[in-house]
Formats: structure tokens, C-alpha cells, sequence
């Protein structure tokens, strides 16, 4: 059987914008659906990251706050978790946990404790003894006096470590594909060479850090009225 | 616990990899020592200039803003984004990841470098200038000794991250221990893995020889007790945190499921609705090509009916057969080359020149796998001698053979590993008898700029390449038959091609039949040069070429 014949078109000396790899607003705003989807695997892989990042660091602090022999431990071994280079952790993690998102989050999870714990456990502790002690004089009992008292005046630190903690992981997101979990650095890496390419999808990441920085910033606002008393 | 034995004992012992090509141990070594080198480069130009300019807007108490948010900015913008933005914009090259990193370390440092002077007690700094110090000596007999706990917190942070981000520069052309991770075909898993641990080691290892060098400049005033102790029980964690990985290692696991049905059609693609019973999930490596001929059987099959998924960019082969094999992925395509070098062991100068042969060699060498490769495209995809037309004609060649007389006088580029590989520049010189004036290794991506830029006299290219037509190079025919052939075959997992029977064969068949080379480097040229995605070039070739 014969096949009709694909076109070939004649490239040679093909200088226009797309051909050279350069940076073409046209191409960008005609190709912008490529990158909706990756976006969102971006927004997924760092959203649930930070989420059980914070869940288990939060969870580790409240624990070390009175049981302060645990700070040491804790500090360490997040603290090599945080030392160990993504691409480095999502290979180590293959043969374990094989390919695909789970390997990715559980090495941005890893990324983030650090951070969190540190943040979490400086908040509680920089609350002025004053304010304990009011509450204690209102008759709070331990329990009333973490969650009413040091957890709302500890929450500017705590959000400025998840600020840092989200930013950071948009950006070790982008190796994610390494891990077979898509995200932006799928596109960066598939055309490294095509500037329009480059810039969108690195822009997209770099905006996604920014909004994800203010919007914890407005959520501390939100959470913390008497702060702007 | 064997892939991880596997890859530490590659790091202290090389051994011969697939592709004919001695891998691990000394390399390793070099590839470290260029790695520290690229990070130690980077971080000191980082450190010369952020502490400098941090100290000194920290001692006039001016720039907080800048300063402060510098590390803010440098975080949102990705590591690997930061790179892409060199490469793009300014090209490959040492100087270009240097500079990148560079970029990626001043900010912790400066930031820290500002907070550590401006944290400095401001009665010390009367006290100073009480005794009459000058500003310069202010800043070097007090604030910087005073600073030097935070500065250095800033440097640890950025080198460690450089140490981490160099693993990319090979995408830069700049070779470090990426260069496994990031070229596995190579280097293959045992090198990749063992490629992430050098990395993780030489990321915790500059982490602590920093913090103890801090420790050993910090005023002796400034320095905490326990710091001894915390150095110990780190140590111990890191020993325990590495124990805990290896004893994890001993797991893995396996599984398979899958539909049931089939059908037949004939003619052109034709949708036959028993095949829905059937679950098809097309993978494919991921480079151009190869997402181009996934797209193309994906969307074939679609077309006659199959339950279609894909699966793309599964990295190198060996992944790719990993993925088929545990049922991730029912089939994808695969160069008859490729799998006899790193599948079935065959040395690169024993692959058959015949296509058929090879192709008969890598279907044996699949069935005994449980595996069914299906006839090869008509398309074959090797290495070739490339060179400009102008060159062509002032050297009056058409045949590699030709180019005998004239080597002494030619400057050959190819990819690092060319040098020792038979289907490159070793069969060159056995097969051809040729002896170049100079061989220069040169990273994969700049193949085709070193001949428009007249750096090289001859470049190894491949036959689908679709510069080589943008550009118009001539490729030297391979009289002697030395490159062994690389057509691409559709693999699938036996039960696939038991339960979907005649059907498949005959799509896979029918949607292969108009590739050839010509073809496929048009394919490529709309991906990679017109910037179309893989999925929209296939569509166009089967609607193109009447199947659709």
C-alpha cells in the first residue's frame, strides 16, 4: 500500500523568530495551553508538599517544644535532609519508591521540614513571657494556653518559615521531572534552547512563588488582626 | 540493597558499560574534582564580591532593601529556570554555569553579610570609633569579626546550593557528576544512582567542613559550648540516616494487570470497536523523536479503536524497558541498536550492519524477555559524519573513504565518549584507517553550532537530525558500513500481543510504513526548529499521510 506523502518543507536558512530559538510573544500567546497543565502539576506537587511539610514539622515542634531534648535530634536529621541536593534525593529514592509523584513529594516533603520546624519552635518560643503569664493568671491550663495564647502570637514566624518553604519548593519542584512527576522543569528541559520557551515557563515559576509568597502573607494579616491594632 | 551495592561499587571500580565505554571509578573521580571545581569557582567569585558590598551597605546602613530582599528574589527563581535563562540567552559554556551560579550564591551571602554587620551592638561600634578607629578599621578590626558567624552561615547555605545545582551544568555543556544523572545511556542506573550519592556526600561533606571552618574563624568570645557535641551526634545522624536508606533499598516490588478483547481490520486505520476492550499505554524516552513516534502509534491505535494512555519522557532506555517490563507501560518504541548495545550486552563492533540481522538479534534477545518487538521502521537513525556544504566541495568528498589523504589536515568533533566508541571515532580510525589532525570532545547539543561556527572541519551528527537540513550539511556516506543500524521497533509486553492479535501488528505496520529518514527529520524539524508539540506533529503525519 502507498502512503500520500508528508510534506517536507524547506528549512534551510529559516531565520524567523520561532526557527531561532528566540523569543516570540506571538508563539507564546498561540502556545500558552501547553503550559496550563504543567502550571498545575506545579501548583499540585508544591500545595501538597508544603501541606505535609507543615503538617509533620508542626506536629515535631509542638512535641520538641516541651520535650526539649528532642531539638537537637530533630534539627540534625532534617537538617541533612535539607543538605542532601534534590536531583541527588529523587535518584536515591528510586530504586525504593520507584517513578512518579510520590518519590517527587516525598523528597520536597523531606525539603521542607527544616525549615518549618525551625520557624515553628522559634514562634513559640519568642512569645513574651508576659503574655504567658497573663494567660496562666486567667486560669488557662497548658492546653488553652498553647492553642489561645502561644500559637496565635508564634504564627507571624510560622508563616514567614512557610513563605520561604513555598517558595523554595516551587523552585526544587522544577527538578521534579527527574522523578517522572512533571511539573514546569518538564518544559524548561524539553526545549532549553527556545528562549520564549525558557521564559515562560521559568516565568511561570517565578510567579507562582511570588503569589504563593503573598498569599501567605495576606493569610497572616488575615489571622492576626491585632497585630495591625 | 543491590542497586545501591551495585552503584557504590562502581564508584571505586570502573567497569566496560553497554555501549562499549569504561565507566565509574577514576571517572568518577575526575568527574568530582570537575564538579568541586565549578562549585569552588562559582562561590568564591560569589563570596568576592557579596561580602565586600553586603559589609559595606551594612556599615553606612544603607541598601537594607535591597539587601534583605536579595535572598527573598533569589529564592523565587528556580535553580534549573536560572540555568535554561544562560543557556538561551547566552549559550553553553564554563563561564556561562559559572555565572549562573554565581547569581544562585550572592544573594544568601549578601543578605547575611548586611544583617551580620547591622546586628553588630552599636556601642561596641562607638566604643571603636571612641578609640579612635577609623572606618575601615571599624569594619575590620570589629564589625566583620563580629559578622563572621552570619557571613559564614550565608556562604554555607549558597555553596551548598551550588554544590547541589551544579549537577545540572551538563545541560550548560559543562561536564560535573550530572553528567551520569543527566546522560544515563552512558553511564547507565548503577552510574546514575551512584552519581546521586557522590552528589548527596560532596552536598553534606562541604555542609560540614564549612561549619567547622566557621567555627575555627568565629571570635573566640562569640562561640557557643556543645558546638563540639552537636558536630558529633550530626555525624552520627548522617550515619544512621544513610543506614536507614540502604536497609530500605532491600525492597522493590512488581506487578501486572491488564484488559482483555481483540478484533481485526484491514485497509487504513480503520476503528473497530472490539479492540475497546483493550488497554493500551504507549510510553516513550524523552527526546524528540521519540515523543514524535510515541504520539504516532498512540494516536494509530487510538484510531482503531484501542483504550489508549500514554506515558512519556521515561528518561533512558533502561527505564523505559523497567516500565514495560513491571506493566506501567504496554509498549514503546525502541532502536534496534540501542537494545542490542544495552539490553542484550552485544559489543558495539559485533552489531550486526545489516538492519534485518539486527533486528532479528534484538527480537530474539526481547522474546526471551517476554517481550514482542514488531517489525522496524524504515527509518534508521545512526551516527554520521556531518560537514558543511563549502567544506564538502573544497575537500571534493561524498564517502567517508574519500575523506583518506585529507584527515591529517581535519579537526573531528563528537561527543565525549566518541573517542572509545567503535560506532564513532575508534571505528574511524580502525575501519576507515583514518588519523585526524585532532579530535575534540564537545557536549552533544553544540554538534551542529561547531560546524557553522567553522570550529570543526567535520562533526558526528545523526541521521535525523533536523538541522542538517535547516543548515545544509552534507552527511558522508558510510561506504564501509561501519555505524551499526539504529531502526526503531514498537515493543510490547506478550500478553499485549497475544490479547490484541493481528490488529495491533497491523496498525503498528500501517502507521510506520512512511517513515523514513527523510521523513522523521522533517517530524523532527516541525518539534524541535517550528516548535510544534510532538502530539500535533504526529497528528499531522498520519492526516499527511492518509491514515487518519
Amino acid at each position: 500500500m502507498i502512503l500520500a506523502q508528508v510534506q517536507i518543507h524547506n528549512r534551510a536558512g529559516d531565520d524567523s523568530c520561532v526557527a531561532d530559538n528566540g523569543f516570540c510573544p506571538n508563539w507564546i500567546w498561540d502556545n500558552f495551553d501547553r503550559y496550563v497543565d504543567p502550571f498545575w502539576g506545579h501548583v499540585y506537587l508544591t500545595v501538597v508538599a508544603v501541606a505535609i511539610g507543615f503538617a509533620i514539622s508542626f506536629a515535631l515542634a509542638l512535641v520538641a517544644y516541651r520535650r526539649r531534648w528532642l531539638i537537637g535530634p530533630i534539627v540534625n536529621v532534617t537538617a541533612i535532609l535539607y543538605t542532601v541536593p534534590s536531583v541527588a534525593a529523587f535518584f536515591l529514592l528510586l530504586p525504593v519508591t520507584g517513578r512518579g509523584t510520590t518519590t517527587a513529594l516525598i523528597a520536597l516533603v523531606a525539603y521542607t521540614l527544616l525549615i518549618l520546624f525551625r520557624n515553628t519552635l522559634a514562634g513559640l518560643d519568642n512569645v513574651p513571657d508576659e503574655a504567658k503569664d497573663a494567660g496562666r493568671g486567667m486560669g488557662l491550663t497548658n492546653r488553652q494556653l498553647l492553642w489561645r495564647v502561644e500559637l496565635p502570637l508564634a504564627v507571624p514566624e510560622i508563616v514567614a518559615g512557610l513563605r520561604v518553604a513555598a517558595t523554595s519548593t516551587v523552585g526544587l519542584a522544577t527538578l521534579a521531572f527527574f522523578a517522572g512527576a512533571g511539573g514546569l522543569g518538564e518544559q524548561i528541559f524539553a526545549d532549553i534552547n527556545f528562549k520564549s520557551n525558557v521564559v515562560t515557563a521559568g516565568g511561570l515559576c517565578v510567579l507562582l512563588a511570588v503569589a504563593l509568597d503573598v498569599g501567605f502573607l495576606l493569610i497572616q494579616r488575615a489571622v492576626t488582626p491585632w497585630s495591625r491594632a | 540493597m543491590s542497586d545501591f551495592g551495585d552503584a557504590i561499587e562502581l564508584i571505586f571500580q570502573s567497569r566496560e558499560s553497554n555501549e562499549g565505554v569504561r565507566v565509574g571509578g577514576s571517572q568518577f573521580l575526575d568527574l568530582a574534582v570537575d564538579h568541586m571545581w565549578l562549585s569552588l569557582v562559582a562561590t568564591t567569585i560569589a563570596c568576592a564580591t557579596a561580602i565586600p558590598l553586603g559589609l559595606w551597605l551594612g556599615h553606612i546602613g544603607r541598601g537594607g532593601f535591597l539587601a534583605i530582599n536579595a535572598s527573598n528574589v533569589g529564592r523565587a527563581v528556580p535553580s534549573l529556570a536560572l540555568i535554561a535563562f544562560f543557556v538561551a540567552y547566552l549559550g553553553v559554556g564554563f563561564a556561562n554555569v559559572t555565572l549562573a551560579l554565581v547569581l544562585l550564591a550572592v544573594p544568601p551571602i549578601l543578605t547575611n553579610a548586611y544583617v551580620g554587620v547591622r546586628q553588630v551592638d552599636r556601642d561596641t561600634v562607638d566604643a571603636a570609633r571612641g578609640m579612635g578607629m577609623t572606618g575601615a578599621q571599624v569594619v575590620r578590626r570589629v564589625e566583620m569579626p563580629l559578622a563572621v558567624p552570619l557571613i559564614f552561615g550565608g556562604i554555607r547555605t549558597s555553596a551548598v546550593n551550588v554544590v547541589a545545582t551544579a549537577t545540572l551544568a551538563p545541560l550548560a555543556g559543562v561536564l560535573s557528576l550530572g553528567d551520569p544523572i543527566i546522560n544515563v545511556s552512558t553511564y547507565g542506573d548503577d552510574g546514575r544512582l551512584g552519581a546521586a550519592i557522590l552528589v548527596a556526600f560532596l552536598a553534606v561533606a562541604t555542609e560540614l567542613s564549612l561549619a567547622a571552618v566557621q567555627r575555627a574563624v568565629t571570635p573566640k568570645g562569640l562561640r557557643r559550648r556543645r558546638t563540639r557535641m552537636k558536630q558529633f551526634r550530626y555525624a552520627t545522624a548522617l550515619i544512621a540516616v544513610l543506614l536507614a536508606a540502604l536497609a530500605l533499598g532491600a525492597c522493590g516490588d512488581d506487578d501486572d494487570d491488564d484488559g482483555g478483547g481483540g478484533g481485526d481490520t484491514a485497509g487504513q486505520i480503520e476503528r473497530n470497536d472490539a479492540n475497546a476492550d483493550t488497554k493500551i499505554t504507549v510510553g516513550s524516552k524523552n527526546f524528540t523523536e521519540q515523543k514524535v513516534l510515541g504520539e504516532i502509534y498512540a494516536q494509530g491505535l487510538e484510531a482503531a479503536g484501542f483504550d489508549v494512555d500514554t506515558e512519556f519522557n521515561l528518561g533512558d532506555e533502561k527505564v523505559a524497558l523497567k516500565a514495560l517490563e513491571q506493566g506501567e507501560i504496554d509498549g514503546y518504541p525502541e532502536y534496534t541498536g540501542t537494545a542490542l548495545l544495552s539490553f542484550f550486552g552485544v559489543k558495539a563492533n559485533e552489531i550486526p550492519k545489516d538492519p534485518a540481522t539486527a533486528y532479528e538479534d534484538a527480537k530474539t534477545g526481547f522474546e526471551e524477555k517476554g517481550l514482542v518487538a514488531y517489525p522496524p521502521t524504515p527509518f534508521t537513525s545512526s551516527n554520521e559524519v556531518g560537514l558543511t556544504q563549502e567544506k564538502a566541495d573544497e575537500l571534493e568528498v561524498e564517502t567517508i573513504s574519500d575523506l583518506e589523504g585529507k584527515d591529517q589536515d581535519l579537526t573531528l568533533y563528537g561527543s565525549p565518549e566518541c573517542r572509545q566508541r567503535t560506532d564513532c571515532l575508534l571505528g574511524l580510525e580502525q575501519v576507515y584507517g583514518l588519523d585526524f589532525k585532532k579530535f575534540v570532545p564537545v557536549a552533544i547539543e553544540l554538534r551542529h553550532e561547531v560546524l557553522t561556527s567553522g570550529k570543526a572541519d567535520l562533526s558526528i551528527v545523526f541521521t535525523t537530525d533536523p538541522q542538517i537540513q535547516r543548515e545544509g550539511f552534507v552527511l558522508l556516506e558510510d561506504d564501509q558500513g561501519m555505524f551499526p543500524p539504529y531502526n526503531s521497533t514498537f515493543v510490547v509486553r506478550k500478553e499485549l500481543a497475544d490479547q490484541a492479535g493481528d490488529e495491533l501488528e497491523k496498525v503498528i505496520t500501517l502507521v510506520q510504513e512512511g517513515l523514513t529518514a527523510e521523513v522523521m527529520q522533517e517530524l523532527n524539524a516541525r518539534v524541535d526548529l517550528d516548535k510544534k508539540t510532538p502530539e500535533e506533529v504526529a497528528t499531522e503525519y498520519l492526516q499527511e499521510s492518509g491514515l487518519l
